[in-house]
């Protein structure tokens, strides 16, 4: 059974739900104290058929969502658009290669570099981690990119698998 | 139109969503709470690769709440679980003399107490680590986390500390904190 309150929000018990619309859980306390939100904003994905190595030049790199929830990833552009104010935790691992060379890899948020990180190796695919929190207002948006990569036919492996990338709003 | 219960108020915000005290919702369910326990930073400007065996100096910040930015020390400001990560390259780059040792340490550590760390090592070369490390940590409030490169009592290399191999600073390394439970 619920209590409404105001008209703005449901609460339930055991535990707490909160939802306007009295159907989908906004925010959830279990009977334990356990808190979740069903509704925050999150995505997983992969490089698929770009090719190994796959350079994105001065774009994004276009990774493929295999979970999109709230669908603030765009496939199509490669950006991460942020639906409301809040602290989002993205994270990329990749294998970098595959020629001896060197390039940088970074998050770009409305247009600015965050989180620059670099490899430099003698050949073969070397594996590369970034993992971060970005702060955005509303409607601010990011992506992954690639920057000075020597020689420009390296990249990251975009054939399927060999790395992942996730983006999520944190509580 | 709102509730307000003892100075925690309920109601509708302009997203047409609903804000419960500190938490805030958009028309859709999306929302988080706007505290910000935390930061992502990093240490801008130097060249060399160098350790920081009494913790890793972080100068700049994107953003920030506990953090003491003349140390690097973040101080947890109530109990809870803190997620904390950090990436970089490591040496050796061309700065390194033939026939030196290139490997090293880096880790978090809990009341300057270093319990994990990772590890790099390579022959010496023109060529960097790339790495990093992220980890939880459960806090009692008033606990300090910080990122320490080659500091006792991790296995230290022979050159590291006496040499001031490590971390790559110059806007090339990132640390990053948040209470998340």
């Amino acid at each position: 059974m619920g209590f409404d309150i105001a008209g703005v929000a449901t609460l339930t018990s055991p535990g707490t739900t909160l939802s306007v619309d009295g159907a989908s859980n906004w925010m959830q306390v279990s009977a334990n104290g356990v808190l979740t939100r069903p509704q925050a904003p999150y995505m997983r994905g992969q490089l698929v058929g770009k090719g190994a190595p796959y350079n994105s030049g001065t774009g994004p790199l276009m990774v493929s969502a295999d979970v999109n929830v709230g669908g603030c990833w765009n496939d199509a552009s490669g950006y991460w658009t942020a639906p409301v104010q809040g602290f989002y935790m993205a994270t990329l691992g990749a294998l970098a290669g595959s020629a001896a060379g060197s390039g940088y890899f970074s998050i770009r948020k409305n247009g600015g570099d965050l989180n620059l990180n670099h490899w430099n190796h003698a050949g073969g695919w070397h594996y590369v981690t970034l993992s971060t929190i970005v702060y955005c207002e509303a409607n601010d948006y990011f992506c992954w990119v690639l920057q000075s990569v020597s020689p420009p036919t390296n990249g990251f492996f975009g054939d399927g698998g060999h790395g992942m990338y996730s983006i999520a709003l944190m509580a | 139109m709102g509730i307000d219960m003892s100075g925690v108020g309920i109601y509708k915000n302009a997203s047409n969503g609903v804000t419960l005290h500190y938490v805030n919702f958009n028309s859709v369910g999306q929302g988080a709470a706007g505290s910000v326990p935390g930061y992502m930073g990093w240490q801008a400007g130097g060249s060399n690769f160098y350790a920081a065996p009494t913790g890793w100096l972080i100068n700049a910040v994107n953003w920030q709440a506990y953090l003491n930015t003349g140390n690097g020390v973040f101080t947890c400001p109530v109990a809870g679980y803190y997620a904390m990560g950090y990436n970089g390259i490591h040496n050796g780059g061309s700065g390194i003399p033939a026939g030196y040792n290139t490997f090293g340490y880096a880790g978090f550590a809990k009341n300057g107490a270093l319990s994990y760390f990772v590890h790099w090592n390579q022959s010496t070369g023109t060529y960097w680590n790339t790495g990093g490390t992220s980890i939880l940590f459960s806090c009692a409030a008033g606990d300090t986390l910080a990122l320490f490169v080659n500091r006792s009592p991790s296995p230290v290399g022979p050159d590291s500390q006496g040499l001031n191999y490590g971390l790559y600073p110059n806007t090339h390394n990132y640390i990053w904190c948040k209470l998340v439970g």
